[in-house]
């Protein structure tokens, strides 16, 4: 397929050779670098090949030498076919312009994606982009990716992380925040280590400060876990940076509620099409009316980016808004379909609020109240705690040793 | 009494060398390789040139003995100087010295 591609692009001829030795023709040409394929014998005296367009001037000695008469039969190939459109200038112009247009815009940011955003708005970081010189419409050469890392990680404490990469127009952002809790006391600094959760201790591991509870001790959240006060045998104080996590047995109750009675949209086939251009930042309405076309309705968008490739992409975007009419009813909810939304939910919400806890036991209670669905979600996990927070309470003053 | 050495030409010779040594003599000695896919089609490498060509049968020149490939619908696919290529049915080969 490949070499087929190849030759239609370079041009090939159908020919018809005629003469008593085509075979001594054929073998002639052929030692003189001028390729054959698709031979075709027709009758003793009569061949038909097709050769490369560059081959038909070749041939023509040998085609002397073996007193053989060659006939073009057929043109094939790209250079046939523009040769046809040579006189149209303002098709081969409007051609190079367009060449030179997309090889000038692609010289230009035109989209910006963000990867790692969780927590942080993605405008707010694109303001900050903006700022240190990353915005659509600028210079690719005139981006400077470390410049840029270190202004917008300078401005902002949200971020651990950043980093810029430009192909083609296309700039990619990708960015950690920073998920670290701990009160950013310097390790040279005295401090203690509080629990931030409340449980029953199940494992202490205390590497420095004096330990302020024991294993199978209730523990507040706030209370302390280690203390970096110390007191020696004869009443010495010193004061050290304490470091020390417990794992923790928490038991924790969350109660969603589920209506047992929903609004439900119907569809009633009834739909309205319209279409915008979004270029750039501009978005251009390819419509009259403005209001919405129905009293009910869910609205599909769809959003086609036109691109060469992943990296290769122009800011013109069409956007197609399909408006379904739909009508209004009431429906009951089926309380085993209710049963599972609320429990998949309270799981959901579970593994957000403690993402690392490993849970020991789980107990799930539904219940089928009066106009709604109720649905309990008791666990026993074990979680892991230990925050450094500063030193409290001073026992005696003293000075550090 | 020590026994006369045989003489041998240098071509003759490096064949000998070839087969005890495993190397491919095509690639030493020129020879024509030939390649046959089942009764389908035909390659031959290092050609000396067509002798014949009809669609049922083709005549090949190469460097010691001249090919002879019988069938029908024989159809030369594509040629340049050390390559050739035969498609159609072949129904037999055989080299003439």
């Amino acid at each position: 397929v490949l070499l087929k591609f190849i030759n239609y692009m370079r041009g090939n001829l159908r020919v018809e050779i005629r003469g008593a030795a085509v075979e001594r023709f054929l073998n002639l040409c052929v030692t003189n670098g001028v390729i054959f394929w698709d031979v075709e014998r027709t009758a003793p005296d009569v061949l038909y090949a097709t050769i490369r367009l560059e081959g038909l001037f070749r041939l023509r000695p040998y085609a002397r030498k073996c007193m053989c008469r060659v006939r073009v039969m057929e043109k094939r190939g790209i250079p046939f076919q523009t040769r046809r459109y040579r006189h149209r200038y303002a098709l081969l112009g409007g051609a190079a312009l367009c060449l030179g247009l997309i090889w000038l815009l692609s010289g230009f940011v035109w989209t910006i994606q963000l990867e790692g955003c969780r927590q942080m708005p993605e405008s707010e970081l694109l303001q900050l982009l903006a700022q240190s010189g990353l915005r659509t419409g600028v210079r690719s050469a005139a981006v400077d990716a470390v410049d840029i890392k270190n202004r917008v990680l300078q401005q902002t404490d949200q971020l651990s992380f950043l980093t810029v990469n430009i192909q083609g127009s296309h700039a990619q952002v990708v960015v950690r925040e920073r998920t670290d809790t701990k009160s950013g006391i310097d390790e040279s600094q005295p401090c203690d280590v509080v629990s931030d959760k409340t449980g029953v201790i199940h494992r202490l591991r205390v590497r420095a400060g004096a330990a302020q509870v024991k294993v199978g001790e209730t523990i507040m959240a706030g209370e302390r876990i280690a203390a970096g006060t110390m007191i020696s045998s004869q009443q010495e104080v010193w004061y050290v940076h304490a470091s020390a996590e417990a794992d923790v047995r928490t038991w924790h109750s969350r109660t969603l509620r589920l209506p047992a009675e929903v609004r439900r949209l119907t569809p009633t086939g009834s739909e309205k099409v319209r279409y915008a251009l979004v270029l750039g930042n501009r978005r251009i309405n390819l419509y009259w009316i403005e209001s919405a076309p129905f009293a009910w309705y869910d609205m599909k968008v769809e959003k086609y980016h036109l691109r060469i490739d992943e990296n290769f992409r122009f800011p013109i975007t069409l956007i197609r808004e399909t408006w379904q009419e739909s009508t209004v009813s009431q429906a009951q909810i089926d309380p085993e379909r209710a049963r599972q939304v609320l429990e998949q939910r309270l799981l959901e919400n579970q593994a957000a609020r403690s993402p690392d806890a490993q849970v020991l036991k789980r107990d799930y209670i539904f219940e089928e109240q009066e106009g709604f669905f109720q649905g309990t979600l008791k666990t026993e996990c074990l979680e892991t705690t230990g925050v450094a927070a500063p030193v409290g309470e001073v026992l005696h003053d003293g000075t550090d040793h | 009494v020590r026994k006369p050495k045989e003489k041998h030409s240098l071509r003759e010779s490096i064949r000998r060398a070839a087969e005890q040594w495993d190397l491919p003599q095509d690639v030493l000695l020129g020879l024509s390789h030939i390649e046959l896919e089942g009764d389908r089609e035909l390659l031959i490498d290092h050609h000396q040139g067509i002798i014949e060509y009809t669609a049922e049968r083709v005549q090949v020149a190469t460097r010691e003995h001249t090919l002879r490939i019988e069938g029908s619908e024989l159809q030369l696919v594509a040629m340049n100087a050390t390559q050739l290529r035969l498609r159609g049915t072949v129904s037999s080969l055989s080299l003439l010295k």
